[in-house]
């Protein structure tokens, strides 16, 4: 590295999806913050658009290579079941068929903890065998070749029934496990507590007890799961439909043996991850077995309804929360005793922690947390945008409303006067926090002050707004490394190992570069997603590339515009302080006298100038989180107990906005998706078997554009942020946390009653309307 | 699992004829593809008839929208974009052209076709409860001839119906008054979402009054209810003769929930959709104009 101060490391910490984490870190260059920008903050056009539009963007999808084949997987049909016997010869025999999988070929094969093919389903749709054919209907009749004798087991998919005396154990230490970030602690909860919350809540003026209930959400993300995988002698290619190349790389490596050098993973276009494409999963370790037994490129790309079955979701959680306050709304205690049904996951595995908000939304010193893991007979969950802050703040948010009537107060000034100047857990300040600001401004977009009670509404169509609010570590940090290359023609490669998930990680890494280069935006193209070419970055997840590569990419710039200004200065006859780089020039500050950055690097002797950078430490002493403070107006049709979103304000702070374009499409993409959760997505499965019912796109309803509002109002409240050289923070999971119970607070407002599960379908709606208030 | 195409063959004939006669000497059942829409879903779920597939939407005989007579004559290639655009079908025959917009999205607009949603049977078409109470005829046309079926009288079960294995779907046939617009008609879809639903309830009403007040033309007809769409007769001829009042009202929707007989699925519940289905009926009549 050619940063002055490289040789420094220290301890930084991270928060990723909710979880605190310590790395190492190198010291970076201080950059002043920008002055006036020309390109950051402004609403560029996406640079890959064009090929998206046109089709000449490559995803996994896309992938085909000469004498590709195309891998099946054979999964249980079973929610538990043994395989007393596995005939695949009838399958291996097919003309077309190249490769066959069963567990005993793939034995000592593990990712996660679990071998890749098993001779022992704990979940329907759990991988069985797979197989590679010339095309996918052979593939697909092979598969139906495949002879199994099942033995079936006792499951369990609900957690009350996994938690009941005499359920069978799933697993040898029981059912019932610790939550947290993966179950743990068999037995007993996971328990978070500061002050005396049991004594706080007793001595309360007022208490409320409540339950809620949220369902397992699943991401249908577009471009469903699948790679590609191909050999090359002894190295692996591998083109997976990723959120993290290196993650995939690294669980490449340690299932097969293999060293980092000789496996390459490619991601250069991806249609959308959500949390469920964080690594490798068994079908890109089957894709890669399968190549190596048929010498083959095999392509092992999800059917919809796999990647419903087999594919990962936001788990379900039943949430138990009780909340003290005194009589003029101040927080004195808070409690939650979560429950999480973990499907088949196993110890360490992440699924997210749904007590999250409660310990971190407000001001409150006494706070208690009991969070299970319940196993059962069902998929292991994963992370899903704000993984356990979804959950978590339907239930606080709805709390704190309940609250809010129970002491006649405003909810919005009640939310106001409990937030907290510093991170309630830690007591650390934050290091920029525009809450408050998200709150009065949204307040002021929706029209807050025209909210009425409910008792004052009548007839068929009812009206109401409501509000909810998040918090949500984001500040990113390392590491993360960045490369950039100036070419002896003027024009720019960025390197970058981050994968653009759609959300415009190329766009935005191209204007920080031209930005801090003073090139043109068409001068610069960013390779990204790929471990062979790019440099390492942690996954596009946790909200954090922007904030962590983002900063490493300006350095990067930095180092670059070094080295022009270097070789530019016996050029122009001046000191390199009193140059600058503009419009493609390098040009004497007061004389104007100026030389083409193209021709300057010609000259060099390498020909280009390389800049290597990494992102340094998070400031120590304070805390990084974006806010964000939601605003819906609902309309309930009481006849038919339908809920339409009128109107909706996302206000929030997650500091510079490099691209208001991209980020208000993020925010948008985030409340959409809270409004299915909140209204429409739910699995079904068939008691009898575990097989996911609405395992598909035609029953799984995810929300159109005919069900959001005519429009979703984004409002930026940020204050400065300071805690890194582009002053920004993440946004990719804060817009999804509090819509779902912004709406459920706003048909609360509409109707007079509560709908604590979601999601809040017409027939939970009537029900709650026929009930007696 | 999807179907393996190997087991498929396509023909294209080039006229109605060539297609009756293909009709006539084969001795398995074809399967005839208009928009494609459903069967295409069907090869997809590894669900599709294998054998011989004929393709009918070259063939203009079947396509158009025409006033013959006292009739609106629809082809049965006439897709849900002709409806949504037709003139005739929005002044005469609204409920077709509401219904044509629910169905789908522009893409299977385009493509789909009435023959297509009447022939495949779903108790959930949204085309259909229209047609029940526009009082339509299908005309059926094979080698041997040309019939006429009452809609009413199409469906034998659920997604079965009178048509003869060399019969074909050739057009739809619906009284000009049946629309009339001095009666009071609505068509009501409710799905899981705003679009791209199938519906849990959908339904069609036509209500006519004499002059002095009383109900004198009613037509209620009902998908998503019953093994086929069905027009609900007794509670038609309940509201016959009488004024509407908040009594009527009532007692026709206890004989509304007495002809109905919805199932529990993954998409509703048998409760929500008699709860819904009443509503559905109870609101029209409400809000019948000049009450
Ligand atoms: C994404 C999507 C959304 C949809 N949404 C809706 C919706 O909202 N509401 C709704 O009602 N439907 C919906 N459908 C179903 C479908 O679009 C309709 O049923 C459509 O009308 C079928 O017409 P088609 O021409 O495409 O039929 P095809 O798929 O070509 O044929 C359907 C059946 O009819 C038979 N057939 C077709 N034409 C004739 C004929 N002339 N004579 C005899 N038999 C014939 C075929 O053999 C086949 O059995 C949807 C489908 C898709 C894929």
């Amino acid at each position: 590295m050619s940063d002055d101060c490289a040789e420094k490391t220290v301890e930084t910490e991270l928060e990723i999806e909710g979880r605190k984490v310590k790395v190492r870190a190198q010291m970076e260059r201080q950059l002043p913050p920008w002055g006036k920008t020309t390109l950051v903050g402004k609403s560029l056009r996406r640079v890959d658009g064009p090929d998206k539009v046109t089709g000449a963007a490559r995803y996994t999808h896309d992938v085909q290579l000469p004498g590709m084949l195309y891998g099946k997987v054979l999964r249980s049909p079973h929610a538990r079941a043994r395989v007393a016997e596995l005939g695949l010869s009838a399958a291996a025999k097919l003309p077309g068929v190249l490769a066959v999988l069963g567990p005993g070929d793939v034995r000592g094969v593990r990712l996660g903890g679990r071998e890749v093919l098993s001779a022992e389903a704990s979940y329907a749709g759990e991988e069985i065998a797979a197989l590679a054919a010339t095309d996918e209907e052979t593939a697909e009749e092979a598969l139906s070749l495949i002879r199994v004798r099942w033995e079936p087991l006792p499951h369990v998919l609900e957690p009350e029934d996994a938690m009941a005396p005499g359920a069978p154990a799933l697993q040898p230490g029981g059912n019932v496990l610790g939550g947290g970030f993966g179950p743990q602690t068999p037995g007993k909860p996971e328990v978070y507590e500061r002050g005396d919350a049991p004594a706080a809540l007793e001595a309360a003026e007022v208490t409320l007890e409540r339950i809620y209930e949220t369902p397992a959400a699943q991401h249908a993300c577009l471009e469903t799961h699948g790679a590609v995988a191909a050999w090359d002698g002894d190295g692996l290619t591998v083109w997976e439909s990723t959120q993290g190349v290196f993650f995939v790389r690294s669980a490449l490596c340690e299932a097969l043996g293999l060293p980092a050098s000789r496996v390459r993973v490619l991601c250069p276009f991806m249609g959308g991850g959500f949390g469920s494409k964080n690594s490798a999963d068994r079908y890109t370790l089957l894709a890669a077995l399968l190549a190596r037994r048929s010498g083959r490129p095999v392509r092992m790309v999800l059917s919809r309804r796999e990647d419903f079955e087999a594919g990962a979701y936001r788990p379900a959680s039943r949430q138990q929360l009780a909340i003290g306050l005194t009589r003029r709304g101040r927080i004195v205690a808070l409690t939650s005793r979560a429950v999480n049904p973990v499907g088949s996951a196993l110890e360490g595995h992440y699924f997210g922690s749904c007590v999250g908000p409660v310990q971190d939304f407000y001001s409150c010193a006494n706070v208690r947390t009991e969070n299970y893991a319940i196993l059962t007979s069902s998929p292991p969950p994963s992370a899903f945008r704000a993984p356990g802050h979804v959950q978590g703040a339907f239930a606080l948010e709805q709390l704190v409303d309940e609250a809010a009537d129970e002491l006649g107060l405003d909810p919005v000034r009640l939310r106001l006067a409990n937030l907290s100047a510093n991170d309630p857990d830690s007591g650390l300040p934050y290091a920029s926090n525009g809450l408050a600001s998200c709150l009065r401004l949204g307040a002021k977009a929706i029209g807050w002050d025209s909210r009425k009670p409910p008792r004052t509404k009548t007839g068929r169509f009812r009206s109401g707004l409501g509000v909810a609010i998040a918090t949500w570590g984001a500040g990113g940090g390392p590491p993360a490394v960045a490369q950039i290359v100036l070419h002896e023609d003027g024009s720019v490669v960025v390197l970058t190992g981050a994968c653009d998930l759609g959300t415009g990680t190329r766009t935005v890494m191209t204007q920080i570069a031209a930005e801090e280069l003073g090139v043109a935006v068409s001068a610069v193209l960013v390779a990204n997603g790929d471990t062979r070419t790019t440099p390492y970055c942690l996954p596009s997840f946790g909200s954090l590339t922007v904030a962590s590569t983002g900063p490493a990419v300006r350095l990067a710039a930095a180092e670059v515009k070094r080295q022009l200004l270097d070789a530019a200065s016996p050029i122009l006859g001046a000191p390199a302080s009193s140059l600058l780089v503009m419009r493609g020039k390098v040009r004497h500050a007061v004389t104007g006298k100026s030389v083409a950055v193209a021709s300057i690097a010609a000259s060099l002797p390498a020909r280009m100038i390389v800049g290597t950078s990494q992102r340094g430490p998070n400031p120590d002493g304070v805390v990084l989180a974006s806010f964000s403070a939601q605003f819906a107006q609902v309309e309930v049709d009481c006849r038919f107990g339908t809920v339409r979103v009128k109107r909706f304000v996302s206000a929030h702070d997650c500091g510079r906005v490099l691209n208001p374009a991209t980020w208000s499409s993020q925010i948008q993409g985030g409340v959409l998706q809270g409004i299915g959760y909140a209204l429409l997505e739910q699995r079904t499965r068939d008691p009898g078997t575990g097989r996911q019912l609405n395992a598909g796109l035609l029953d799984y309803k995810i929300p159109t554009v005919l069900d959001s509002p005519p429009e979703i109002e984004v409002i930026d409240a940020a204050p400065p942020y300071p805690a890194n050289n582009i002053g920004a923070k993440g946004s990719g999971e804060p817009p999804i946390i509090p819509v779902a119970a912004a709406i459920a607070n706003a048909v609360a407002n509409a109707t007079g009653r509560r709908l604590r599960t979601a999601p809040i379908t017409p027939a939970r709606l009537l029900a709650a309307l026929s009930a007696e208030p | 699992m999807r179907a393996r195409l190997a087991g498929f063959s396509l023909e294209r004939p080039g006229t109605l004829d060539e297609a009756l006669g293909m009709l006539a000497a084969s001795k398995e059942r074809l399967t005839l593809l208009a928009g494609g829409t459903d069967l295409y879903v069907y090869l997809n779920a590894g669900v599709a008839r294998p054998g011989r597939w004929l393709d009918l939407w070259g063939l203009d005989e079947l396509r158009g929208i025409h006033e013959v007579g006292d009739h609106v004559v629809l082809g049965a290639l006439t897709t849900y974009t002709e409806l949504r655009a037709s003139e005739l079908i929005r002044g005469a025959l609204p409920l077709l052209a509401q219904a044509a917009a629910t169905v789908g999205a522009v893409a299977i607009q385009n493509r789909g076709t009435l023959g297509g949603n009447i022939a495949n049977g779903s108790p959930a078409g949204d085309s259909l409860p229209p047609l029940l109470a526009y009082d339509a005829e299908i005309g059926l046309r094979s080698a041997r001839g040309r019939r006429f079926v009452p809609f009413d009288r199409f469906y034998t079960g659920y997604r079965a119906s009178v048509a003869a294995p060399d019969e074909l779907i050739e057009q739809i046939r619906i009284p000009l008054g049946a629309g009339s617009s001095s009666r009071a008609c609505r068509f009501v879809k409710v799905g899981t979402r705003a679009a791209q639903a199938i519906s849990k309830v959908v339904a069609a009403f036509v209500l006519g009054r004499a002059g002095d007040g009383t109900v004198d033309h009613c037509r209620a007809a009902f998908g998503s209810v019953a093994p086929t769409p069905v027009r609900l007769r007794r509670l038609e001829q309940h509201v016959i003769g009488k004024r509407i009042d908040p009594a009527l009202i009532r007692t026709s929707s206890d004989v509304l929930l007495s002809e109905i007989a919805p199932i529990d699925d993954i998409r509703s519940t048998a409760r929500y959709r008699r709860f819904v289905a009443r509503t559905a009926w109870q609101r029209f009549m409400e809000e019948v104009p000049g009450l």
